[in-house]
């Protein structure tokens, strides 16, 4: 029997960057045996090539709601094709984008790898809940594209149930795609309590697990209900028993109550695990630990857990008491002190830390911008006698755009970029990555800067026409987002001619001390030769008696 | 001597020879215990996934009592 291999010191990289022959990309071949794989990291590429798919066609959408928007009047699509685009780019981002890209890409891919284990606990159900993304998915698709959805994201009642749009299938398929998120959830909370390789203790668990691990807590407690919620309108509108429905004593309000109890902790489910990736990407690239580990790791909890109790912020204008309104407004602003302790700790982390300016730099540092600046805005709106102005105003849509779209894109294309050799043993190139961070930074700003300014100035969400005097600002949205276009453009194509004929990255291009590279680019199919026993930190750059190195490639 | 050997007996029956242990898990300990753990969370999804119906009916009980008596 072999000796199980000792991790306590760290093996500078070789200069000779090895790319192993066999890998779980080419251990077995043909399209069967990717459809009908149980290794997880397969799973996290069939994942990427999916969300990046629906990444591609919510943005299309966006696109088309910017350019309609460029005049007051209409411009290039009816009122009607308007609100089927932009209740088609929220649908598509929010349940195929931003809720399964961290989780189902880089959480299938790394949290075994993190841990130590060969696989996800329960590797079946993780493939089913491939399948189940991919029929929820469908379903989802081809009725928006077909019934012709109009009610935006949220399926506001009783807007819901009586629009003469199908909606039916498309809740069916929401509450579908539901399944595949708590599937995910399950698998990661199980696969962190029962496959921790020797040595691993929960304090000595990659940040990015940590992260998971919250995530995974509110997509199992929270997903179902919104489930149901979608259910409820769909048998509503099938049934027609009003439950929703004042005229017949329903309740339009318990819906937004059973949706936003998911919806808002949705909200984490979409950023915590950006926030694991940027404390792994920070720490990689100052050469230090996570300053605070403990405090950003429990922060991850305590972001999930107050999440439960903040949804009622959305409720604002809805009538709910003065005492109601208090206090989800007080644990709205909870949520800041937690966001605030991870923001400060990254901070320290790259404070005096040797720091690598690389892509994935670019974007944590974007990350930091925007949860800073969305935070705070957030926090503006949680303040209910502000809220009651701003509410379902553009100052709303620019608020949740930088929080959560800015947090998780940055997070993303961070995570793609330190993770890309570790995934497919090629290197990007590093100069067009800088270009198009650029890109993406400025025009995510130029976007929504001017979103902020239209919203304070009165400007109501979801509009199709809007007064002349609102034209120079939208119009500067509409050139922001090209700009964050091209800059997908970019990536698109720098990413794609690396896959194809990239130099090789090595095992470890970082020189990044965090378990994941403790093997080779891209991994064997077992993950690991033989099963690790951790007796360090992760991210512990100093051993006894050496020099912190620099980030060499 | 003797627990050492019972461990080392107990590796073998249930480890390499178990058809009911997968790859990924060493011990069938672990397996079960993994097993127990995700069986507990389904069911903590499913009592959620039936709480909006309750939710349901209690608002609406509370709000029409007299009609549910």
């Amino acid at each position: 029997m072999s000796q199980p291999a000792v991790i306590d010191h760290f093996e500078a990289p070789t200069d000779e960057p090895e790319y192993k022959k066999i890998n779980y990309l080419n251990v077995d071949r043909g399209v069967r045996s990717w459809l009908l794989t149980l290794d997880h990291k397969r799973i996290g590429v069939m994942y990427m090539a999916s969300v990046l798919l629906f990444f591609l066609v919510g943005g299309i959408f966006a696109m088309l709601v910017r350019l309609e928007l460029t005049t007051p009047e209409p411009t290039l699509i009816s009122a009607n094709t308007y609100n089927r685009a932009f209740t088609l780019h929220g649908v598509i981002m929010i349940f195929l984008f931003m809720i399964p890209a961290i989780p189902g890409i880089f959480g299938n891919f790394f949290i075994p790898l993190m841990v130590g284990a060969k696989d996800v606990a329960f590797p079946r159900l993780n493939l089913l809940s491939l399948y189940v993304f991919w029929a929820g998915a469908i379903l989802a698709v081809s009725a928006m594209a077909t019934g012709g959805l109009d009610t935006g994201w949220t399926f506001y009642a009783p807007y819901s149930t009586t629009t003469p749009a199908t909606t039916f299938p498309a809740l069916l398929g929401v509450f579908i795609l539901g399944f595949s998120s708590i599937l995910t959830g399950l698998n990661f909370i199980v696969t962190v309590h029962s496959l921790r390789a020797p040595g691993i203790t929960w304090m000595r668990l990659p940040l990015f697990v940590w992260a998971l691990y919250a995530t995974s807590i509110i997509q199992v407690l929270a997903t179902p209900v919104v489930g149901l919620a979608a259910l409820l309108v769909g048998i509503e509108r099938v049934g027609g028993f009003g439950l929703f429905d004042p005229g017949r004593g329903g309740d339009p309000i318990l819906f937004q109550h059973l949706f936003w109890f998911y919806s808002h902790p949705a909200v984490y489910i979409m950023v915590l695990p950006g926030m694991g990736v940027i404390s792994e990407v920070i720490a990689a690239m100052s050469r230090k630990n996570v300053f605070g580990y403990k405090m950003v790791a429990y922060s991850s909890l305590g972001i999930a857990f107050v999440g439960f109790f903040a949804w009622g912020h959305h409720m604002f204008v809805t009538g709910q008491s003065v005492l109601d309104n208090g206090a989800f407004a007080v644990i709205s602003m909870l949520i800041g002190v937690f966001t605030a302790i991870k923001v400060f700790n990254w901070i320290g982390t790259l404070y005096k830390g040797s720091i690598a300016v690389k892509t994935p730099l670019l974007y944590a540092c974007g990350f930091l911008f925007f949860i800073v600046f969305g935070g705070m805005t957030g926090i503006a709106v949680a303040t209910v006698s502000l809220d009651v102005h701003w509410h379902d105003t553009y100052f709303v849509v620019a608020h949740f755009h930088f929080i959560m779209v800015g947090g998780v894109i940055m997070a993303f294309l961070a995570g793609l970029h330190y993770w890309f050799p570790k995934m497919f043993g090629k290197m990007y190139h590093e100069g067009w990555g800088m270009t198009a961070a650029a890109f993406i930074i400025l025009g995510f700003n130029a976007t929504f800067i001017p979103q902020f300014l239209l919203g304070n100035a009165g400007m109501p969400r979801r509009y199709y026409m809007y007064p002349e005097r609102f034209t120079a600002l939208n119009v500067a949205s509409t050139a922001g987002s090209s700009l964050l276009a091209f800059g997908f453009v970019i990536i698109l194509i720098y990413l794609i001619f690396a896959l194809v004929r990239g130099k090789v990255a090595g095992s470890n291009p970082w020189g990044s001390r965090g378990y994941e590279w403790e093997t080779s680019s891209p991994p064997i199919k077992e993950n690991f030769e033989v099963t690790p026993v951790i007796t360090r930190d992760p991210h512990s750059y100093q051993n006894p008696g050496e020099e912190v190195e620099h980030v060499v490639v | 001597m003797s627990s050492s050997s019972a461990v080392a007996g107990h590796g073998d029956d249930h480890g390499e020879h178990n058809s009911h242990l997968a790859h990924h898990f060493e011990t069938i300990e672990q397996q079960d215990h993994a097993i127990r753990l995700g069986m507990w969370l389904f069911l903590a999804t499913e009592v959620l996934l039936f709480a909006g119906i309750f939710v349901g009916y209690a608002v609406y009980r509370h709000i029409y009592h007299e009609t549910f008596h």
